[in-house]
């Protein structure tokens, strides 16, 4: 039986939720019809070129020919191309899609190499290509807000792309680099892929949404940047030498000295009443686990106008730079490290296990990058709890908060390295540059 | 890019400078000019690092500073070599405008493309553009369909090529980082430009199409635009400071002399005819009012359409035109009768306006028919052909022997009786006076014709009439000298004022043999002029009256040559010639008479279509074709049956979500079909479910492998 005769068995009254579905059809229609001449009108806008703008205004000169001017050719020729030209400008609109190859992190405002596989899914070819990422200025905050759209964020650092063709179902893979300055858990930015065919005269859009995340870790703090910088270095440096050389060797005893041996102290009285060559012995340190906690609130008494707000996420991030700083110095020195941070559940980080390899290290990294703030008290909560669970194991906890009370730190042999904001007034580029270490033990 | 865009521009650069050598004929400099910059650009390497501004080591500012100087410069000097060129007793403004300024876009393009080789500069498209507009509208190319296509297609051709490098080039200048296997581009390399020719090739077609279209539409556009605007232009050219660059529409007086002393030597008709033509008819006004002539008939007087005054007359063309036309224009005529009566003695007089001056048609007064391009003309109650003639075209008038009659309406003869009340007093007394011994009208108007010529000198001097005073009365009342629109307007009234009809004419006096080619006529601007035609009762006719100092009406008399006794025996005559030519001869007299343009608009015409087509079936055999892209043909089957399911449940409210499996929709169209199982018949419900299972087979069979059972 044929879908007519099939039909015609079914009542003639179709069910209340058609009708309502075809009266929003109807209205949807409706509207858009209404609106068709502006979005006509804003899409041969948007389309024009330095080429079609020509050519338009070519076209109006040569209206005079309704006065006898003998421009009929140059009307037909420029006619021709305003038309024909946008319409397989149109038909010519090239249809993407696009995969990414990306590290899973990167720096904060270092170099991102990215690999874009873009592959044309239309019938037709894609022609005069030109593709980027979209520049930050032109990166519209109204659909994403949540992306990189708080201003100028990013950078393009490599050139547009620029393609003559690309044959139906075939693919392209083009290296870009682009650099992120805020850390954060972001997605990349939309690729613009613009179409100039033909001959110029028109451009077509095509927005891709860059829909792939990247982690943004917060940029490591380095001794080149100021003094200040150097200070909290050095006070974790002296932390972790004093930890883990210092008063963690152990005297294990002497033997007589062979060939080959590794000598790390002479034992000259016991040679001497032997008359045979013996070393001490001393067993390696102990200590093999760092806990590095991460307070990432902003204390009681922070102010709540703009410019403090500004000042505080600023100080958070220089804590998160020592922190990263504090990961890369520790696993470099192969000591496993536990990472807590305090915008993080405690019974998450329980379950997370020491880190050594460079993966695991990328991973802590990823997770300072999605690091947000917290209330103090709910800090402090954690704090609590993290520090009970962490026991008797070397911590240092890293923080911006000038009223972080412990009440259970002293005993347990807990560092507090503190970036103080004490100093940040009258410094508005680099906040983090007049910001001091406290070392608290 | 891999073309060599240094030469492309040069050639599309190049066509211009020849364009405009020949036009303006200023062979020597201009040439002169873009070889000297071919050999600048020539002598120029490219840089590595793409193309910068004119002074690579200067900064930006100091190098836009020079170049604006030097561009400044150069038109300054342009302008003034120009000016000098045309410096001479007819100089014409507006053509001295456009030489400069169509110069100064070339050698400013020039200069771009000399500072700027391989990409030139998006500045070089609308200067390009305007080089071509102003050469065409001063007489570059011919107004004929074929050479306008030729400018069309050239055009495309030309502004494709610039735009591609100009706009192409500052992308092409940013390439990024490639990663593909560089075999894969070369592959397809040849693709981008077939496909670019093929767009190309669709534009140039688009082109000629809307170049005959345009062709085709134009001329009813235009007498349909000049009729509505007709008071505006008046005004307009009432105030135009320029006389003589359009024909003379208005009715004011001063405006025909204006019109002459306003670059007087311009030819502003041609007409072939065997005996001098006289006077051809272009206006014929009826109402006088403050020194301004208006037509009753035109759409400022509604109040006369409404009225019983005889309507404007639509004909239609009879048939094709007969007469052979001394300029061959390659398109037939269609020939319009303006008058019933046939008459047997016909003189043809071939005239070719000015398409520049504006569309009107100049007749003499005995026209018993037209031949003209149109489809139907609208003739006004004083036999002008007011709408429906292409006057690019040339135009053939019929001149009888005799004068048609006509019997005047109560309306009509009133309108041409009328007289102002407010001059009516001075113009009466002076007629009475002259009048007074002659008793009709053709007495009355030789009586009149003789004060003038005895009592008043003729003059082109500008007259300043007392503020409040008609020029007309001031004219009767000191006897000034003056101009043929006084005269005349003087003579129409005073006429009208004795009791006979009378209407104010304007066109021109056609008594100037061509030095180039026997029976060729030229009018020039200082041969316009103003005329009275007024009706005899008796003889039911309209006669000329010409009241002018020194001036003698004259006209086509058809005894004063061989007349074309008949169009049968004229195109008999034709075709004896042709048959009298050898095949020989006709080759011969063909590539003779063949245009520069003919070969390339031959070559557009007839290799377009081939070669789109070709381009098409190539394309389509790559991209296109259903067996190349749909795969299987199980697959192209069972998709098939699924959007045959789909469309048949899609009525019904039921459609498929994307996102949505098969089996799930078949879950969905159960439940539809068990809640909402009132409103259905019972079979109907079942076939709904059996719609449903089949959706499930459908899938099972998919994932098998297999082809699906079709829907029942």
């Amino acid at each position: 039986m044929s879908g007519a005769a099939f039909l015609t068995h079914l009542d003639a009254k179709p069910p209340a939720k058609g009708r309502l579905e075809r009266l929003r059809r109807l209205s949807r229609m409706l509207g858009r019809a209404i609106a068709s001449p502006l979005r006509l009108f804003l899409s041969v806008r948007r389309s024009m070129t330095g080429a079609s703008v020509t050519l338009l205004i070519i076209c109006i000169v040569t209206l005079n020919i309704v006065w006898g001017y003998p421009w009929v050719g140059m009307f037909s020729a420029c006619l021709s191309m305003l038309l024909i030209g946008w319409i397989i400008n149109r038909i010519m609109r090239p249809n993407l899609s696009f995969n990414f190859t990306l590290p899973r992190s990167a720096p904060a405002g270092q170099p991102i190499s990215i690999v874009l596989h873009g592959k044309n899914q239309a019938k037709l070819p894609a022609m005069d290509l030109k593709i980027t990422f979209l520049p930050a200025a032109q990166h519209r905050r109204r659909k994403r807000a949540s992306r990189i759209g708080h201003g100028p964020s990013y950078r393009l650092l490599s050139t547009p792309h620029s393609l003559a063709l690309i044959e139906p179902g075939h693919r392209v893979n083009l290296a870009s680099s682009i650099a992120i300055d805020q850390r954060g858990i972001h997605l990349l930015p939309d690729i613009m892929v613009t179409s100039h065919f033909p001959f110029q005269l028109f451009q077509s859009f095509r927005r891709h949404p860059g829909d792939t995340q990247i982690a943004i870790t917060p940029r490591p703090l380095t001794g080149d940047e100021d003094a200040v910088a150097r200070g909290l270095l050095d006070a974790f440096g002296g932390w972790s030498h004093r930890l883990l050389s210092g008063d963690a060797l152990d005297y294990t005893g002497s033997r007589e000295y062979q060939v080959g041996m590794p000598v790390r102290r002479w034992d000259f009285t016991s040679w001497a009443r032997l008359g045979r060559p013996i070393v001490r012995e001393f067993q390696s340190p102990s200590i093999q686990l760092v806990t590095l906690i991460v307070d990432t609130s902003f204390g009681r008494t922070a102010s709540t106008s703009p410019s403090d707000t500004q000042d505080q996420y600023q100080l958070l991030e220089r804590v998160l730079s020592l922190a990263a700083s504090a990961i890369l110095t520790l696993t470099q020195r192969l000591v496993r490290v536990r990472l807590c941070l305090t915008s993080e559940a405690t019974q998450d980080q329980a379950s997370t296990m020491p880190m050594l390899t460079p993966s695991d290290c990328e991973s802590m990294l990823i997770r300072l990058a999605a690091a947000e703030p917290v209330s103090s008290e709910l800090a402090d909560t954690r704090l609590s709890e993290m520090i009970e669970q962490v026991g008797r194991t070397p911590t240092m906890i890293l923080t911006s908060r000038s009223d972080l009370s412990l009440a259970n730190g002293q005993d347990t042999g807990v560092t507090v390295l503190r970036v103080d904001p004490a100093h940040r007034a009258g410094v508005n580029v680099m906040p983090h540059a007049t910001a001091s270490p406290l070392i608290l033990d | 890019m891999k073309l060599n865009t240094k030469g492309l521009l040069g050639l599309i650069l190049w066509s211009q400078t020849l364009l405009l050598a020949s036009t303006f004929r200023s062979w020597l400099a201009v040439v002169s000019a873009a070889a000297l910059a071919s050999v600048l650009v020539a002598a120029r390497n490219r840089p590595s690092g793409g193309e910068g501004n004119a002074s690579p080591g200067l900064p930006r500012w100091l190098g836009w500073v020079i170049v604006t100087l030097l561009i400044a410069t150069t038109v300054f000097i342009i302008a003034i070599w120009r000016f000098a060129n045309q410096i001479g007793d007819d100089i014409n403004p507006v053509y001295v405008a456009v030489d400069i300024l169509a110069h100064s876009a070339m050698f400013v393009s020039l200069i771009i493309w000399t500072l700027r080789p391989w990409r030139g500069h998006l500045a070089m498209l609308p200067l390009g553009f305007i080089v071509v507009l102003l050469a065409i509208a001063a007489g570059g190319a011919s107004t004929s369909l074929a050479a306008q296509t030729t400018v069309a297609l050239a055009s495309c051709l030309g502004f494709s090529i610039g735009s591609q490098i100009i706009l192409g080039s500052e992308q092409s200048t940013t390439q990024g980082l490639r990663l593909d296997r560089m075999h894969s581009s070369e592959r397809s390399a040849w693709l981008a430009p077939m496909f670019s020719l093929l767009t190309l090739s669709i534009l140039m077609m688009g082109t000629s199409v809307i170049a005959n279209a345009t062709n085709l539409v134009l001329p009813t556009i235009q007498n349909r635009l000049q009729e509505q605007l007709k008071s505006s232009f008046d005004a307009v050219g009432e105030q135009s400071v320029v006389g003589g660059t359009r024909y003379v529409r208005s009715g004011r007086i001063g405006s025909i002399r204006r019109h002459m002393i306003g670059n007087p030597r311009e030819v502003a008709l041609q007409v072939h005819c065997q005996v001098s033509p006289g006077y051809l008819r272009g206006n014929v006004f009826d109402l006088y009012r403050g020194g301004r002539w208006m037509d009753s008939g035109s759409a400022e007087f509604t109040q006369f359409r409404t009225s019983g005054l005889e309507r404007d007359r639509n004909i239609l063309p009879s048939g094709a035109g007969t007469v052979p036309l001394q300029r061959n224009i390659n398109q037939t005529l269609q020939r319009f009768s303006l008058v019933d009566q046939s008459p047997l003695q016909t003189i043809p007089v071939e005239v070719h306006n000015d398409p520049m001056k504006g569309p009107m048609l100049f007749l003499p007064l005995a026209t018993h028919w037209i031949e003209a391009r149109g489809r139907e003309i609208v003739v006004t109650n004083h036999g002008v052909v007011r709408l429906g003639v292409d006057t690019n075209r040339p135009y053939v008038a019929g001149v009888g022997t005799t004068l048609p009659t006509e019997q005047l309406s109560d309306t009509k003869r009133e309108i041409s009786l009328d007289v102002s009340p407010s001059i009516l007093t001075v113009v009466q007394r002076t007629a009475e006076t002259v009048c007074k011994s002659s008793s009709t009208a053709p007495a009355k108007a030789t009586a009149i014709s003789k004060y003038f010529n005895s009592q008043y000198s003729y003059s082109l001097q500008g007259i300043e009439t007392p503020p409040g005073v008609d020029p007309l009365v001031h004219f009767l009342e000191t006897q000034h000298d003056a101009h043929c629109e006084f005269f005349a307007s003087a003579t129409t009234l005073m006429l009208r004022s004795v009791g006979v009809p009378t209407r104010y004419v304007t066109g021109y006096v056609v008594d100037e043999p061509s030095d180039e080619l026997a029976g060729l006529w030229v009018a020039r601007n200082q041969d316009a002029h103003a005329w009275v035609e007024a009706f005899d009762e008796q003889t039911g006719r309209w006669f000329p009256v010409e009241s002018t100092p020194g001036r003698t009406y004259q006209t086509v008399e058809p005894d004063q040559q061989a007349v074309v006794a008949s169009d049968f025996f004229s195109g008999l005559l034709d075709r004896g010639d042709d048959e009298n030519e050898t095949w020989i001869g006709r080759v011969i007299s063909y590539f003779v008479s063949m245009r520069a343009t003919d070969p390339l608009l031959v070559l557009f015409r007839f290799t377009q279509l081939p070669l789109f087509l070709l381009l098409l079936f190539v394309l389509w055999n790559r991209y296109l074709k259903p067996s190349r892209n749909a795969g299987d043909p199980t697959d192209i089957q069972a998709r098939k049956m699924l959007r045959q399911a789909d469309r048949r449940l899609r009525s019904l409210a039921l459609v498929r979500h994307p996102s949505e499996t098969l089996y799930q929709f078949a879950d969905r169209i159960d439940q539809v079909a068990s809640v909402d199982s009132l409103p259905y018949r019972a079979n109907a419900i079942e076939r709904l479910t059996g719609t449903a299972n089949w959706y499930r087979a459908y899938a099972d069979a998919r994932y098998q492998g297999r082809l699906p059972e079709p829907i029942r």
